[in-house]
């Protein structure tokens, strides 16, 4: 049998995806397919970052994970949906560049997180009530104009002013965005790119519990 | 102030407009126009004219400062110093309103958006000078994601202008784009959209190059391929950095290709210039 690790991490779509049926066919545990597709994942983000792969392989790397978690799903023990922690995302009020937030959503979605994408020029208020109605750890905030440094601080303000500040860990990124945005804005840290992002994620709220059926 | 270059609208060739002079990620050059000087920007009008560029893109936007006072005073010194038109930068409609009446009629502005606080200030100020607008396909809901989309927003600007007595020869459309890395269509998208400015809309069309490689390695040499494909779509102007290896060549080249430089005149004469300075 072909190992689903390295067929994912070559970007290998239609090898990956048999390989993943004929395990599952042959009875290999579902989750720990899973494993090894996460393993995979990991080895693509490690060849981003060294710029031996490139954005487009890591958009086609997340979608295949997507893909083959489907496959995966319907054998899980209780035949239920996957579904993993809550993330809440945005760009923030007077902005609406959307194309890394879009990735970071991507890639934080097919990992496994649940992802709650409130789209572009969102106001603090729209952050802070998906953050509670979702019971989110940890909300992403991304702008790219100057003038969303103001917005994301109103943002963090405004889930200090909620009360609940303490109950979410808050990150930020976007083009211009670095440590002096990250201070000035009161998060929790930044990150420069979407693998940056998911190391960040997973650091504050822990791996995905897409594994776990519910 | 006389402009060495042809009228904007007189000129077939693709049109050089150079992006360099923008504080953006430019640390030194930030800092320079917060005490008010011009060093780095007129060393870098004169080294982008002298590359080939038409026309000098100059945006002075950085928090914090009175950008109208310093727009007008780097615009008014690096069309001296240059001999070449300029395309005022900005993306606050007041400090460009501010600043078009006191810049000679073929100035290029850059730019409005479809909405009305972007469109009203500009469009009013350049109907009286006769300055050429840049619109930009996009509004306060994005930009959209297909060529009806930008097109339709591309229209409400040509008729605002009409309103204001500005016709469409003296604008120019920015339609856009988006990275292919996360967008497979999205050179495409735009390609069409410059196919009907002028098929459609008889108005002009620029193109920033440096947004579609985005997420990519070996940039220039997609950035050269986009330019010879929008070029053969009918592109005016290609808003690049002329300092770019290969990017002034490429333009030359594509330009050739397309019936815009008739025996290879200009192509020819930059050729010999590079040859000359060792370069070729």
């Amino acid at each position: 049998m072909e190992d689903v690790t390295a067929l994912i991490a070559g970007i290998e779509e239609k090898k990956t995806l048999a390989a993943v049926s004929a395990a599952l066919n042959s009875g290999v545990e579902p989750l720990a397919l899973i494993d090894q597709l996460r393993a995979g994942m990991a080895e693509v983000g490690e060849r981003f970052e060294v710029k031996d792969y490139f954005l487009p392989e890591l958009v086609m790397s997340a979608e295949i994970f997507n893909e083959a978690v489907n496959l995966i799903t319907p054998h899980l023990a209780s035949g239920g949906q996957a579904r993993g922690k809550p993330v809440v995302i945005g760009t923030v009020a007077g902005d609406i560049h959307d194309i890394g937030k879009n990735i970071v959503s991507t890639i934080l979605k097919c990992t496994g997180y649940d992802v709650h994408d409130i789209g572009v020029d969102q106001p603090p208020a729209a952050f802070v009530a998906k953050a509670r109605e979702t019971g989110a750890g940890l909300v992403g905030l991304s702008g790219l104009l100057t003038v969303a440094f103001d917005s994301m601080k109103e943002t963090i303000q405004a889930f200090k002013d909620a009360g609940m500040r303490d109950q979410v860990k808050i990150i930020v990124g976007g083009g211009p965005v670095n440590d002096t945005v990250c201070q000035y804005v009161c998060a929790d840290a930044w990150g420069a790119d979407p693998t940056q992002a998911l190391r960040l994620v997973a650091r504050y709220i822990g791996d995905t519990a897409s594994v776990e059926s519910v | 102030m006389r402009h060495r270059g042809a009228a904007l609208n007189d000129v077939k060739h693709t049109l050089v407009i150079g992006e360099r002079i923008n504080p953006t990620g430019r640390k030194k050059l930030a800092g320079e126009l917060m005490e008010g000087r011009l060093d780095i920007v007129l060393a870098d009008a004169r080294r982008q004219a002298d590359a080939g560029a038409d026309i000098i893109d100059v945006n002075v936007g950085i928090p914090g400062i009175d950008e109208g006072e310093l727009l007008l005073r780097a615009a008014t010194e690096v069309s001296e110093a240059t001999g070449l038109p300029v395309c005022i930068d900005s993306s606050d409609p007041l400090s460009l309103a501010a600043v078009i009446p006191k810049l000679p009629a073929g100035t290029l502005v850059n730019s409005v958006t479809g909405d009305k606080e972007s469109m009203d200030p500009v469009l009013e100020a350049a109907a009286q000078t006769g300055a050429f607008v840049i619109g930009m396909a996009k509004d306060h809901a994005g930009i959209p994601s297909d060529a009806n989309g930008r097109l339709e927003v591309a229209k409400r600007i040509l008729e605002r202008a009409g309103g204001y007595g500005i016709p469409p020869e003296r604008l120019m459309f920015d339609f856009l784009t988006i990275p292919v890395a996360t967008d497979p269509g999205s050179a495409l998208v735009t390609l069409e959209c410059i196919e009907m400015a002028s098929a459609e809309l008889g108005a002009g069309s620029v193109l920033g190059v440096s947004n579609i490689s985005f997420g990519m390695p070996s940039r220039n040499t997609i950035h050269a391929s986009f330019l010879g494909m929008a070029i053969l779509s009918g592109l005016s102007a290609a808003i690049v950095n002329p300092l770019e290896e290969g990017i002034m060549q490429s333009i030359l080249a594509a330009d050739v290709l397309a019936g815009k430089d008739a025996r290879g005149v200009r192509f020819l004469r930059d050729y010999r210039a590079r040859l000359k300075r060792g370069a070729a």
